[in-house]
């Protein structure tokens, strides 16, 4: 049987303390073996909730059936209130029982009682034929047997019990019954000077006695919920027998306490007399108990930090040197707004910043814009005797800070020693809601372990001070909600954000003042801190720009009071569902690499961080938002580095950030007409205009003005972008975004080539350029790469078009008429981009990268290695851009984009001559030559690219994350294991894969987006790939090298590994569940 | 036993110590103690150990002091061994530097530190600047160092050292040119919180800025009032370092060091040593 009545609302709210009667609500009777229930409530305590028993009868037999069985430190979380509340009993560290609390009755009360129940008894016996007998031997109580001869009833016969009870009374000549016997029991007590007697029955006994289990729960009040800082609305109390039987109270009616209110009761009993008010009733007796606490299960492991170590980024200790590092790693963010990893409390080493998406700001007319910082919501420092704590060496017990990937959750316990010996005890937690952007939460909670003082939090949002582009604060308000109202310095955005704080104990005598100043606003809350008395304090913050509202300071603040409403739990149970749904079409199970699982779920998170599916008006800037380097410019890095992501992994987040290109057009056709070109010409650095944002020259570090081409010739990025907009196309078949956004993007980025290219002889030259290798940044002419792209470019655009005609002919006729389409134009186009120059091979076919780059002094980089440093600043530019030394994937990258336009002897041998020759001075190197070293079979040097790539950010010796993390190589890494190990390519006829797994690999698992269904992939390394086709219809997929297949959807297919080759797929009959889940 | 200008507040004035024993090489480096105790704003301490003290008129012609050329000095004759007084002394809390000349009396001129100095930068916790008494040009006491050469290994035991460093820089009013030498052959530095060049440079004009700002991070418990330049070269450290104090016209060299010259050990410190033309700095690490 399980529970009958609505259990909702207990099931969506995880309890800190479950306190429940145990014989009829956790066991049907005490002979049961009970192995299953104290199996889950023993994972409730290892998973911190603490437990309570509330029994009448004694603690061995609680701990014969229950208690016995658990052993472990978290059995400290563990109390038996037994006899009827005169006893409190927990555990040690040992898990030995320990008595917390006894009621130790006087001689006289033992008298006292022995009177009572002997003239309840005499009384009985006198006015009837009956005989009533006494149990003497109870702690603080005396039992008084209405019914001797029938030994324990259980209670699912209760009525029958109450039956015969009151047939045998008065059938003997007691016609009062067992109210009357209850009466009298009370009167006698009273008559014979026991004050405050409590008694109850369970119909066989009327039970006399100095304590009820009222006192147990007013103990756990007084010492658990109030110690560990539990709020009443998050303590559960769980019985059988609330409500009245035969006409007095219910046993566990005695558990209702006055105060505190907020507790919940919930009966599992018949209750066949209903439950008081305030009770709720499910009923279903034990086995509704036992699906309770599953639930509650259920929901503490959702909140607890996710158990799988590659998930746990933590850092021990403190070191200054790598505060900035650790707090890029360590930051939070939910594409709408990113905050670092930084010290609540703040320190010189911090280098704190909140940035929000979008917000930029410019320092001055002629400025660039750069992401503003906004005003810094972490803002937390704790004083005890008017005295600050601060992090340091001398004083810091321990630190460490974990990030949880899975979870999205940052947390960081820190505990602090004064020079007196006093020691504080500090967590807090803290996410930026994936589930609802604006929202921004943090928790903390102070613990004097050792000492009793005057304790200060002061808490708020401030401007951050030494910024370059600080947000300016120009209002602020403190009355209830805080709030705060800044400008970018040109005025042109308005940030808001609004403070709402609550203590969690309602009981503490906490004093709270608001601090307003120029920098900011402030609330200072001081209690009298106790020794081993936890105090937790939630903060919510809500944040609104005039970006999304024209009132952002009346939006934060009516936010800022629903969400502060509706409490830390809920909140966090939906950022965590949101992170659950995203790693669910993101994950990656790897099998035979804990490290690779590590740099993978590493950079999926960032990766997920990063985009915004809501805003079509920004994009991925090259460190997203955990850093301020490149001012939150977006580079080509978006589309080719970690648009693929999204377009296969959360294809929403994938079309805005195109969409965030496509509102920048009217920028980047400007720039084309300005550089005397047509067509657009997207900016190489961008920002909310779109349009160019590289400074022409940039003081180098030893005060020279150098010149910055980059903006001037990495005109590659006009076809990087076209490149997206097509891989989005293919993956998605996303006809209304090809409508509305896809093909005016890719006639205008091939126009612009069209425009660029310069006719000699019977070719086209595009001259002047720089590809994505900048060690040669002084114009060259026929970069490989460049050239290739246009004329794919070009060529997308001509496809586009041709679909357009075809199929949507009002659209297509609207598009030419927008874009100024010319007769004629196509043909040019097409005739154009057959005769675009696409580099010269040598014999053996490697491809030249540039025109004359074959003449330049070759060079083995591996003969410089190791070094500490770029080649370039080695050799110096002036000697590195008269040689081979190429500074990344440039030619390779072509290798890898543009696949199908060469041969596999131009792949192979250019890929084997610039790889000896390639510094991978840039991070976005590395992945990409890992990537064609696994699609041409060098598994080793495939899996070295990966390592480098995995590490970039993570090995702590590097100290280049301090501006950010590298998301750009995040995207690499990602797409080395989809599109190289995996072998994915998104053609557009057609998914395809070959898969290839290096050795200590054993198997790979992943999910993909494509065209609007789920495909689900597992590999086993040299023995089978799975694939899972959900919803229905027929999806053409190929392996690589074979013909395409039409599978039929829903259904399971396998290839397998035969004679050093991938096979067909084939069904596999009667398969239809899911992969095996996601297990490593 | 004390002699010349003993006052209360002398006492608590920052020092420079110079140990001299009388001999030319050691008083080589009176000129450039004199510069530097001028420019800090610093007692000039002049230590001799003796167990016959001299009057001070006497000492002074002895040591071949000029005493009309000092502003505030504290003569100490002490006996004892020379590098435990020189050491006690230098230890006192407001004492910023110690100035020796590499060699001194009974030096045998062969290796590059004599066997005192030795020992006085071996157990020395406080900066030491040498001066090679063969160097072209020897500070005297009109010496206004304006430029001096950091070298950078990034490595995080030399943060407290180039803090140091720059400290010393501001309060001898340098500018400081922080010079990285990438050398090939040469392993990044392992231990957690090492900084040298950027290995990635994805966008240099934006990373080389965030670098330096990284770097003053790091390496400046506070933001120094001097003007720093970061330098990059390759090759062999001490050769480009000897280079680069030549060509840019530095003033004086400042390198972090463990303490040892054992063999094999502080290879670009005992290079400096032997052909630097310029005052070198000695600050231990660690």
């Amino acid at each position: 049987m399980s529970c009958s009545g609505d259990s909702s609302r207990i099931d969506r709210h995880p309890f800190e303390i479950i306190a429940f009667d145990w014989d009829g609500t956790a066991v049907k009777n005490r002979e049961v073996d009970a192995s299953a229930v104290t199996a889950v409530l023993e994972e409730l305590l290892k998973l911190g909730v603490t437990i309570a028993v509330i029994t009448g009868t004694n603690f061995n037999n609680i701990d014969r059936q229950f208690s016995s069985l658990i052993a472990g430190p978290h059995k400290q979380n563990l109390f038996i209130g037994a006899n009827r509340g005169s006893e409190i009993y927990g555990f040690d560290r040992n898990s030995v029982p320990v008595v917390l609390f006894r009621r130790e009755a006087t001689a006289e009360e033992n008298q006292l009682l022995d009177r009572v129940a002997e003239t309840v008894k005499s009384d009985i016996e006198r006015r009837s034929r009956l005989i009533i007998n006494i149990i003497y031997d109870r702690l603080n109580r005396r039992k008084i047997d209405l019914i001797p001869e029938w030994e324990n009833p259980p209670k699912s016969r209760i009525g029958e019990l109450i039956t015969r009870t009151q047939k045998r009374l008065r059938d003997g000549g007691f016609k009062e019954g067992i109210g009357g016997a209850f009466d009298l029991a009370v009167r006698r007590s009273r008559e014979l000077g026991l004050a405050d007697a409590r008694i109850t029955s369970d119909v066989k006994h009327i039970e006399v006695g100095l304590t009820d289990k009222s006192d147990a729960i007013r103990w756990l009040v007084a010492e658990i919920a109030r110690r560990q800082d539990v709020a009443p609305a998050d303590f559960l109390l769980l019985g059988d027998e609330f409500g009245p039987i035969a006409g007095f109270d219910g046993s566990d009616f005695h558990m209702v306490v006055a105060e505190p209110e907020g507790i919940t009761y919930v009966s599992v009993g018949k209750e066949p007399n209903g439950v008081p008010a305030g009770v709720l009733h499910l009923g279903g007796g034990p086995a509704c108990f036992l699906k309770l606490m599953k639930r509650q299960i259920g929901l503490r492991r959702r909140l607890a930090v996710t158990d799988d170590p590659s998930f746990l980024l933590v850092e021990e200790g403190f070191n200054p040197l790598r505060e900035r590092e650790i707090e890029s790693l360590f930051a939070v963010s939910n594409g709408y707004l990113g905050t670092r990893g930084s010290l609540e409390e703040r320190n010189r080493h911090s280098g704190t910043a909140t940035l929000i998406a979008g917000v930029y700001d410019s320092d001055g007319p002629e400025g660039l814009e750069q992401l503003a910082i906004a005003p810094d919501w972490l803002y937390t420092r704790i004083h005890v005797s008017g005295r600050p704590l601060a992090l340091n060496a001398r004083t810091m017990v321990e630190h460490e800070r974990t990030l949880d990937l899975k979870k999205g959750v940052y947390r960081r316990h820190w505990r602090y020693r004064d020079k007196n010996g006093r020691v504080t005890s500090i967590h807090f937690l803290r996410f930026v809601s994936l589930a609802d952007p604006h929202a921004l939460i943090m928790r903390v909670s102070v613990l004097p372990e050792n000492y009793s003082a005057t304790m200060r939090l002061e808490t708020g949002m401030s401007e951050c001070e030494g910024c370059r582009t600080p947000l300016q604060p120009v209002a602020a308000k403190g009355d209830g909600t805080l709030s705060l109202l800044a400008k970018t310095s040109d005025g042109g955005i308005n940030v808001s954000m609004a403070q709402r704080t609550r203590v969690h104990q309602e009981s503490i005598d906490v004093k709270r003042k608001v601090r307003i100043e120029d920098g900011g606003v402030f609330e200072d809350l001081s209690w009298q801190g106790e020794t081993g008395r936890l105090v937790t304090l939630e903060k919510y913050v809500s944040v609104y720009t005039s970006r999304e509202t024209a009132d952002p300071l009346k939006s934060a603040s009516s936010h800022v009071n629903e969400i502060a409403g509706r409490g830390l739990t809920e909140l966090l149970l939906e950022h965590i569902d949101s992170w659950e749904e995203r790693w669910e079409s993101a994950g990656i199970s790897l099998g035979g690499d804990p490290s690779a699982r590590r740099w993978l779920n590493f950079s999926i998170y960032h990766l997920i961080s990063a985009g915004n599916p809501h805003d079509e008006r920004v994009s991925i800037s090259a460190r997203g938002l955990t850093g301020t380097i490149y001012g939150g410019h977006i580079f080509w890095d978006a589309e080719i580095y970690t648009l693929p992501f999204f377009v296969f992994t959360h294809p929403a987040t994938a079309r805005a950030m195109l969409m965030y290109r496509y509102h920048t057009l009217s920028a980047a056709r400007k720039n084309a007409a300005e550089a005397g070109y047509r067509g657009a010409m997207f900016a190489w650095e961008s920002a909310e205009s779109g349009q160019e944002m590289t400074p022409k020259t940039v003081l180098s570090s030893s005060g020279e003005v150098v010149p910055v081409t980059a903006g001037e010739l990495e005109d590659h990025i006009i076809a990087d972008i076209a490149y997206g907009v097509w891989f989005y196309w293919n993956a998605t078949g996303d006809t209304g975004f090809l409508l509305a956004a896809g093909a005016e993007l890719l006639m205008e980025t091939a126009r612009f080539w069209v425009s660029r290219s310069k006719k000699r002889g019977d070719g086209y030259h595009i001259l002047r350029v720089e590809g994505p290798d900048e060690y040669h940044d002084e114009g060259v002419d026929d970069n490989f790469y460049t050239n290739s792209m246009a004329a794919w470019n070009i060529e997308r655009a001509l496809e586009a078009a041709a679909i357009l005609k075809r199929s949507h002919r009002d659209e297509w006729s609207a598009l030419s008429a927008r874009i100024g389409l010319k007769a004629g134009e196509l043909r040019h186009w097409q005739t154009l981009a057959a005769k675009i120059f696409r580099g010269a091979e040598t014999q053996s076919g490697v491809i030249e990268q540039f025109a004359g780059y074959f003449s330049l002094d070759d060079l083995d980089i591996h003969d410089y290695e190791p070094k500490t440093a770029p080649l370039d600043v080695i050799l110096g530019h002036d000697r590195t851009v008269k040689t081979q030394a190429v500074k990344q994937a440039d030619v390779v990258m072509a290798l890898y984009l543009l696949e199908r336009e060469l041969s596999g002897e131009a792949i192979r041998e250019s890929f084997s001559y610039y790889e000896r020759r390639t510094d991978h001075g840039s991070s976005l190197s590395p992945a990409m030559y890992g990537l064609v070293a696994t699609r041409l079979g060098l598994m080793d040097k495939g899996l070295a690219y990966f390592r480098r790539a995995g590490r970039i950010d993570l090995a702590n010796n590097m100290g280049n994350a301090a501006g950010g993390v590298h998301l750009a190589a995040m995207g690499g890494l990602w797409q080395q294991l989809i599109m190289g190990f995996a072998g994915v390519r998104a053609e557009s006829d057609c998914l395809c894969m070959y898969p290839r797994l290096p050795g200590k690999w054993t198997r790979l698992a992943f999910k993909l987006f494509w065209h609007g269904r789920t495909l689900e992939l597992e590999i086993i390394r040299n023995r089978v790939i799975r694939l899972k086709l959900e919803e229905s219809g027929e999806v053409p997929v190929r392996i690589f090298g074979r013909e395409v297949q039409q599978l039929a959807a829903p259904g399971t297919f396998s290839s397998e590994w035969k004679a050093g080759t991938w096979g067909e797929f084939t069904p596999i009959p009667g398969r239809t569940g899911s992969l095996e889940g996601r297990k490593n | 036993m004390r002699v010349g200008r003993i006052e209360v507040e002398m006492q608590e004035k920052a020092g420079i110590v110079i140990p001299l024993d009388g001999s030319r090489t050691a008083a080589l480096a009176f000129g450039a103690a004199q510069a530097v105790a001028e420019v800090m704003d610093a007692v000039l301490h002049i230590v001799t150990v003796t167990d016959q003290p001299l009057p001070e008129p006497e000492l002074m012609g002895k040591l071949g002091i000029d005493r009309l050329l000092l502003r505030d000095f504290v003569l100490h004759q002490e006996p004892g061994d020379v590098v435990d007084v020189v050491v006690s002394l230098a230890s006192r809390q407001n004492m910023l530097m110690t100035v020796m000349s590499s060699h001194g009396e009974t030096s045998n001129h062969g290796p590059l530190i004599g066997q005192i100095g030795m020992g006085i930068i071996q157990r020395s916790a406080y900066p030491v600047m040498v001066i090679r008494p063969d160097m072209k040009k020897l500070p005297d006491s009109n010496w206004r160092p304006r430029k001096a050469l950091v070298p950078l290994n990034g490595s995080p035991a030399a943060a407290a050292a180039m803090d140091r460093a720059l400290q010393l820089a501001e309060l001898m009013g340098c500018e400081v040119d922080v010079i990285h030498v990438a050398m090939q052959g040469q392993k990044r530095p392992r231990a957690a919180g090492s900084l040298t060049s950027p290995m990635y440079l994805d966008y240099p004009h934006h990373e080389w800025s965030a670098w330096a700002e990284e770097f003053m991070a790091r390496f400046a418990t506070r933001p120094p009032s001097v003007k720093l330049r970061l330098l990059h070269r390759e090759g062999v450290p001490a050769d480009q370092m000897i280079k680069l104090a030549e060509e840019n016209g530095e003033d004086l060299i400042m390198l972090a060091w463990q303490g040892s010259l054992e063999k094999g050990r502080a290879r670009t410190i005992k290079r400096i040593l032997a052909k630097t033309e310029v005052p070198l700095i000695l600050i231990k690490t660690g």
